[in-house]
């Protein structure tokens, strides 16, 4: 399959496409940033509470 | 399973199940006052004609006219009735004969429409342009 | 064969035994969702009628469709909280209201800079658009709950119960676009002649929506780690002080 050329519209792919994927790139580095409390912790968990 | 369990799981189902139908009795009497737009026919069967409405349907083939400037005649049909609408403005991108459209404006006395607002419908089929269509269905089909 | 499954159950078993699959699932996310997207921007074809304005169909429909199962999801997971009191399922729940908010903000999004150039209109007060824009707020509502009751056990409640009772929004969105005249198109995948799609646009399609669900299984199960690790960093702090 050949590449095509976008003749139009362009502004609304930016807007739709950078929205969405720039969303997403914010949450991945969220949850990435999150989880840099493994390393803190060394691995070690302790046996919780199943229940809520 | 426990009794305290089971309980919990049937007032569950209980309330689900009540909501679900409360919702969709009023779901139900709303039914007209939901839909976006009107067909000509059912604008035609209408005993009170609200002052501004929102009117469905085609547009006619060979029914478009541009009078002066931005200003654009045009047919819309649902193959049963028809009503001719202007309209002063921009058109949609996919504005053109035998498209779906909807247009909001007030009915005239003299039957025809005076539209402050064109929206164009599409449907859901999609295919580059080279492609016969397969869907069996016609790209027309909108209403 | 059972005994791994149950183990996952636990907020420790569920941390040991996801690290695998996480990372499968998040590979597996960039691959699809990279094929998808690059397909649907500058492989596929415009299409005859809406031209390259189409192509934002390859981010609409994922995260219309996510927003839409992830509520299903919350809503099984909420419904295992309440009936077995499981603190991971409470755990999930939590986090799919979250990714569920932010994908249904997506779908109202992008489905306007759909509609704006092809409508005609950015926004229009049809069954699906509003339909849709309930479920938004029904999740904003879910976040809301949780965070305004202070005991965790009450506010875990409160939410499952909300999130089961909201799924009589689902069908509603589903076939708004069948039950009134709306401006939004009949469903493409799902409609009666199914799929009303040329091939060619389908798979990347298929590939974006398969790499949106594995970003969300993998964005929710990294949350609920990260939940977890941060509940045993207070329990070791307590345990210091």
């Amino acid at each position: 399959m050949a590449m095509v050329t976008i003749t139009a519209y362009h502004e609304y792919l930016i807007a739709a496409y950078g929205l969405v994927l720039g969303t997403m790139t914010v949450l991945t580095a969220r949850t990435f940033w999150r989880l840099r409390v493994r390393r803190d912790l060394g691995g070690h968990v302790t046996d919780h509470v199943n229940k809520v | 399973m426990g009794k305290l369990r089971r309980h919990r799981l049937l007032m569950l189902a209980w309330l689900t199940s009540f909501l679900g139908l409360a919702l969709g009795m009023l779901l139900y009497s709303l039914r007209d006052n939901l839909s976006v737009y009107v067909t000509p026919s059912e604008l035609k069967a209408l005993k009170h004609v609200p002052k501004s409405l929102d009117l469905g349907g085609l547009v006619a083939q060979n029914s478009f006219f541009r009078l002066h400037g931005v200003q654009v005649r045009f047919v819309l049909t649902d193959f049963q009735q028809q009503i001719t609408v202007f309209y002063t403005g921009i058109l949609p991108a996919l504005f053109r004969e035998g498209q779906g459209v909807i247009v909001s404006g007030a009915l005239q006395n003299n039957g025809s429409f005076i539209a402050t607002r064109v929206l164009a419908k599409h449907d859901e089929n999609y295919r580059p342009p080279h492609l016969p269509n397969t869907n069996g269905k016609s790209n027309k089909e909108s209403q | 064969m059972w005994h791994r499954w149950i183990s996952l159950l636990s907020p420790k078993g569920f941390l040991r035994g996801t690290k695998f699959w996480a990372r499968v699932l998040g590979v597996l996310a960039i691959l699809l969702m990279g094929y998808g997207l690059f397909a649907g921007l500058f492989l596929v074809l415009a299409d005859y009628q809406q031209g390259d304005a189409f192509r934002i169909i390859y981010v609409h429909v994922p995260c219309a469709m996510l927003s839409m199962s992830l509520y299903f999801a919350m809503a099984l997971m909420s419904f295992s909280t309440y009936v077995w009191r499981l603190k991971i399922a409470d755990m999930l729940a939590a986090n799919c209201a979250i990714l569920g908010a932010v994908f249904a903000a997506l779908a109202l999004c992008t489905g306007a800079v759909w509609g704006k150039p092809m409508w005609g209109t950015w926004w229009v007060w049809d069954g699906r658009l509003t339909s849709e824009l309930v479920l938004f707020f029904l999740y904003l509502g879910v976040i809301a709950l949780r965070s305004a009751i202070a005991d965790a056990f009450k506010a875990s409640r409160a939410c499952a119960l909300l999130s089961i009772l909201g799924i009589v929004n689902l069908p509603i969105i589903h076939f708004s676009v069948n039950w009134w005249h709306t401006l939004h198109q009949k469903s493409t995948l799902l409609g009666l002649h199914t799929p009303t799609m040329a091939d060619s646009m389908l798979w990347p399609l298929l590939a974006s929506m398969a790499g949106f669900c594995c970003f969300a299984a993998w964005w929710v199960i990294q949350n609920t780690r990260a939940d977890i690790l941060s509940q045993q960093q207070a329990i070791d702090k307590r345990g210091c002080a």
